[in-house]
């Protein structure tokens, strides 16, 4: 699996993204990732990978409220 | 018979608190998908929680795949600074990036976001899990 470069989650922080399988573009958005996989589903798209694009200025420990 | 998985960290963006700069940070993630009955999620990027007594997604995953999230078992999760949240427990099928697949417990929540694999539900079912740090990569045991 490719690895995704980071710089394409800039416009993104606080939001779902899905990021395609070779790891270059960011396919769909939303804040909800309910509404992200809705979107895939619509568009057909069923081999991107969806991660949650934290606050750049957050730290991870251990669970974001 | 045993198997080895390797997975690379995630890169994510993050900011140096000193100077404010872009940087990058690497996170222990898994590709994995959930599934109950025949629907399942798409994949996403899951955080490996040696600090998570339990597996903690977020609710719109369950939703997606047709749960109904408040009928399951609830719970309180405590977090750092003492903040509670209530989730809610239910049995799904977890299958990590093309190899393996089990059934599991996972907790979800309607107040957490970046989907969490903790000790129980996760890490119990393999042999070993190491993480290598200077190298960016989780390798797990079955």
């Amino acid at each position: 699996m490719a690895r995704a470069s980071s710089n394409i989650l800039l416009p993104y922080e606080n939001k779902w993204v899905a990021v395609s399988k070779d790891g270059k573009k960011v396919v769909a958005s939303a804040t909800d990732v309910k509404v992200l996989s809705e979107k895939l589903e619509k568009l057909n798209i069923a081999d991107a990978i969806m991660t949650w694009v934290m606050p750049f200025n957050h730290s991870f420990s251990p669970f974001h409220v | 018979m045993s198997k080895i998985l390797e997975f690379t960290y995630h890169r994510y963006l993050g900011k140096d608190p000193k100077t404010n700069q872009q940087i990058e940070k690497f996170r222990p993630t898994l590709p994995i998908r959930i599934s109950k009955g025949d629907k399942s999620s798409f994949y996403f990027q899951a955080l490996i929680d040696s600090g998570s007594d339990r597996n903690l997604f977020p609710a719109g995953i369950a939703e997606f795949v047709g749960i109904n999230v408040s009928k399951g078992g609830k719970r309180e999760i405590e977090g750092i600074g003492g903040h509670v949240i209530r989730s809610y427990t239910h049995s799904v099928l977890i299958t990590i990036w093309n190899s393996i697949s089990f059934e599991t417990e996972i907790d979800f929540s309607y107040d957490h976001q970046f989907p969490l694999l903790g000790r129980h539900g996760f890490f119990d079912k393999f042999k070993k899990i190491s993480f290598r740090e200077k190298k960016r990569t989780i390798e797990f045991k079955t």
